[in-house]
């Protein structure tokens, strides 16, 4: 049982070091300022709808699919949500209710089309996205902007709360249900989970129909942060899931340590706070992309042949007793 | 119990069954056997729902049968422990046995992993393979345990009906002990099984009944008295075969020259192995699975690098520290797992045969022709009987046999003169393995040489000059060439 315990408590801190060395650093280079309790709070309310975009990323992802079209289906949503919930005045429970709706009809639609067209998945969605910047360009040309009044979900508690509720809900899905298994099955292998009986194109159709309960989500968490939103065009929706696609990279890695579900929570935050850093520190958005791409690069790197490194010590030590005994 | 019949099955122009009849009966052990390529895993895939028929029919237990895929045939009471099928990465070992069954866990949608674990653990256990934990990710298991892994899948409906994919050729001492543990209990339980096997003394040891398939037609079943190897092998190639199987001669001489050196070569559990492989010679070595062999044919190819002592080619003094450096220098490697490591699945023949021999192929400015290609291809499916439409052929389609020959013509074509072969002859059957026995021993006489690493051990008896036989990674014992070793006297050096 100690061992179980001390196990456990390694693999703890091994899941908080990155966080906590990316808010140390910057609390370093910025003389603490970035240590404040607002600041600290600013990033966690910040990190939250990327984390939730990531919840919706990694289904695909672990099929090997990039769904491109995610970030085009938040803003579509969250535009067309937020109009329509002014039309019919419904109010926060409208921008809701419309949002999840409409994430999931588009994303229905991705994974059939996906599954359909028989093209590669990045090819679809990419196509897709161009689509989906478009419906809000024509009916709203001129986005949305919501009052005040109904953007209270994006701050604190609220948005903590909805964080704790899409958590729950991922973590039983990934876990507990026989759908997270068969997706990870699927993922392994195609072809024996296939021969196994698993029915891949269901599992693809529910993945992408799941992701758009996350993306409505994030759409009002969009609006709600914001305010205001314009409409963009040609793949202008796309930076919005970098964050968190760089979030599900880091995810998986740390998943090696903890659950997956907090290993998403985690490794987004950490991109969130990275950012949040380096604007605090007044760099320009150009360099703040390319620190962000430099971080994951090494850290990728690191991660990626941390296994090699650890084999190698290894061998070397035991080519040094054999060496040793050899020589006697 | 399982009737089958007029069942034919085509692929395009290739007609892989015709009108095939069969009754197998309840707690018969059902030999089936045919050459590469004669449509043994098509029947087995069409009776445990993986493919269909074309035409014809089954019944089973009396009431037709057609199952839709391969869980309705195991809810049916029929398995299959498919040939060269593997386990999905990245998964439980309890995951993968219970892969597409999960749902009969959930209650309310939520799934109960505990339960789950534990059907895997007394599933494993009931095998004869309790060593090996459900919760363990499947990846840290080796090439043995994960095969031992599908055969729990198999038993997990507790079928009627098993079907044996010539799963044995892929299994060690242990597996295949294990596995005939399990027939035999079937056998027991009044249960049946349909054994996929090109080893004939295994078949002539558990088999009830033997079925001989040949391009797709059923030629004969043999009742239990009438079961013969010679009868076997040449009722399954059409023709007599000549006695001799092996090399004939008991010279066993090779020349001094040292060609290739290991010298304490450590790696997993290889430790200080020293070895030297002479012009000329075939160099058996043996062992249990986890022996260290399958360790040593890939450090001597320098796949894995050595954690001491290194491998050298002694002609020009270099040392073999990665795979290139190995082909460039004439060496050929044959890795045991197959469709993981040896062949491209989704290619030609043609783009396999050729891949290792480009540098020879090259003519004028250093282009290859379309015409090159297509000869050596050409050459090597005429050699070893390669059976396929043409050498255009993707590999995916071929029977697994072929798949093996495919592999070992690649390394052939490049004319190498170090052949590293890792159970060469695994799935392949019985002519065309004579036929490789002599392209070996032809091989050794022109001067090349062979490491073979083999679980067999007729194979290793009949082909080396000399045999290292390996356990735990250390060597245990060194025979020379004779007629007086016996397989006894080796499985005692070994376990
Ligand atoms: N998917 C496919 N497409 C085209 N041809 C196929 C396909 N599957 C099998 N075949 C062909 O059907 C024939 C029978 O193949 P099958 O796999 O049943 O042989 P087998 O008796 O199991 O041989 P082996 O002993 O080598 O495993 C072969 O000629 C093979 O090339
Ligand atoms: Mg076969």
């Amino acid at each position: 049982m100690g061992d179980k315990l001390k196990r456990y408590a390694i693999n703890t801190i091994k899941t908080l070091i990155l966080p906590v060395l990316v808010i140390a650093l910057f609390a370093v280079l910025t003389g603490g300022r970035s240590l404040s309790k607002r600041m600290l709070l600013v990033t966690a309310r910040q990190s939250v709808m990327p984390i939730i975009i990531s919840m919706a990323l990694v289904g695909n992802l672990t099929l090997g699919m990039w769904d491109f079209s995610a970030g085009g289906v938040v803003l579509s949503a969250a535009i067309i949500g937020g109009n329509l919930m002014k039309l019919t005045n419904t109010g926060t429970a409208g921008l809701v209710v419309i949002c999840l709706v409409i994430g999931v009809v588009m994303t229905t639609l991705t994974g059939f089309l996906n599954n359909r067209l028989r093209v590669p998945t990045i090819v679809v969605t990419v196509g897709l996205v161009l689509i989906y910047e478009t419906i809000p360009r024509l009916i709203y040309p001129g986005g949305v902007t919501i009052t005040a009044k109904y953007t209270f979900l994006a701050s604190s508690p609220y948005c903590f709360i909805i964080l704790a509720v899409m958590f729950v809900f991922f973590y039983l899905l990934y876990n507990k249900t026989a759908y997270g298994h068969n997706l990870r099955a699927l993922g392994g292998s195609r072809e024996i989970a296939r021969s196994a009986g698993l029915k891949a194109s269901r599992i693809i159709q529910t993945g992408f129909s799941i992701s758009g309960i996350f993306l409505g989500i994030g759409a009002v968490l969009h609006i709600s942060t914001n305010g205001q939103l314009l409409t963009v065009s040609a793949l202008g929706s796309v930076p919005l899931i970098f964050e968190p696609m760089m979030g599900v990279f880091l995810a998986f890695f740390l998943s090696r340590f903890c659950n997956l579900t907090i290993a998403l929570v985690v490794g987004t935050f950490t991109m969130t706070a990275l950012t949040n850093g380096l604007v605090a520190l007044g760099l320009p958005a150009t360099m703040r992309s390319i620190t962000s791409g430099l971080f994951l690069l090494i850290l990728l790197c690191i991660s990626g042949n941390q296994a090699r490194i650890i084999k190698w010590r290894e061998d070397r030590k035991r080519a040094r007793m054999l060496d040793a005994k050899h020589n006697t | 119990m399982l009737t089958v019949k007029k069942i034919s099955k085509a692929f395009g122009p290739t007609r892989a069954l015709i009108d095939v009849d069969m009754e197998i009966r309840r707690g018969e052990i059902r030999g089936l056997i045919g050459e590469n390529g004669s449509g043994k895993s098509t029947l087995a895939s069409i009776i445990a729902g993986a493919q269909f028929a074309d035409s014809g029919s089954f019944e089973l237990k009396g009431k037709p049968y057609a199952p839709r895929n391969m869980v309705g045939a195991q809810n049916h009471g029929v398995s299959m422990i498919i040939q060269e099928m593997g386990t999905i990465p990245g998964i439980t070992v309890a995951a993968n046995i219970f892969t597409g069954r999960l749902e009969e866990f959930t209650r309310f949608g939520f799934i109960n992993m505990k339960a789950i674990n534990r059907r895997a653990a007394e599933l494993l256990q009931e095998i004869g393979a309790g060593d090996i934990h459900p919760e363990t990710l499947i990846n840290r298991l080796n090439f043995e345990e994960r095969k031992i892994v599908e055969i729990a899948r198999a038993m997990v409906a507790n079928p009627d009906l098993l079907i044996v994919d010539e799963t044995t050729t892929a299994l060690a001492q242990r597996g295949r002990e294990l596995l005939y543990r399990l027939i035999r209990r079937l056998h027991e339980e009044n249960k049946s099984v349909l054994f996929i096997s090109h080893d004939l003394h295994e078949l002539m040891s558990i088999c009830d009944t033997i079925t001989v398939l040949r391009d797709g037609i059923v030629i004969d079943t043999l009742e239990k008295e009438e079961i013969s190897v010679d009868r076997m092998r040449s009722l399954m190639v059409g023709r007599e075969l000549s006695g001799s199987y092996f090399r004939s001669d008991y010279d066993g001489s090779y020349s001094d020259e040292v060609v290739l050196e290991a010298k304490r070569v450590t790696s997993g559990i290889l430790e200080e192995f020293n070895l030297e492989l002479h012009k000329g010679e075939i160099l058996g070595v043996g062992g249990l699975s986890d022996c260290g062999m399958h360790e040593l044919g890939r450090v001597l190819f320098g796949i894995d690098k050595p954690i001491t002592g290194s491998v050298t080619l002694k002609k020009n003094n270099v040392q073999v520290k990665d795979p290139h450096v190995a082909t460039k220098n004439n060496m050929a490697y044959v890795s045991k797992e197959r469709d993981r490591e040896a062949i491209i699945l989704n290619a030609s023949i043609k783009e396999n045969v050729v891949l290792p021999s480009h540098r020879q192929l090259r003519k004028v400015l250093g282009l290859i022709t379309r015409r090159s290609e297509t000869n050596l291809t050409n050459k090597q499916i005429e050699t070893l009987r390669i059976k396929c439409r043409n050498g255009k052929q993707i590999c995916n389609e071929l029977s697994g046999g072929n798949k093996q020959k495919v592999v070992f013509a690649k390394w052939l074509g490049k004319e190498s003169d170090i052949l590293i072969l890792d159970c060469p002859t695994r799935g392949i059957d019985v002519g065309v393995k004579a036929a490789m026995y002599k392209l070996m021993t032809e091989l050794k006489a022109q001067g090349k040489s062979i490491v073979m690493i083999s679980e067999e051990l007729p194979e290793l008896i009949g082909m080396s000059d000399r045999i290292l036989l390996l356990k735990n990674g250390r060597l245990q014992a060194e025979l020379r060439r004779s007629p007086d070793i016996s397989e006894k006297q080796i499985i005692q050096y070994i376990i």
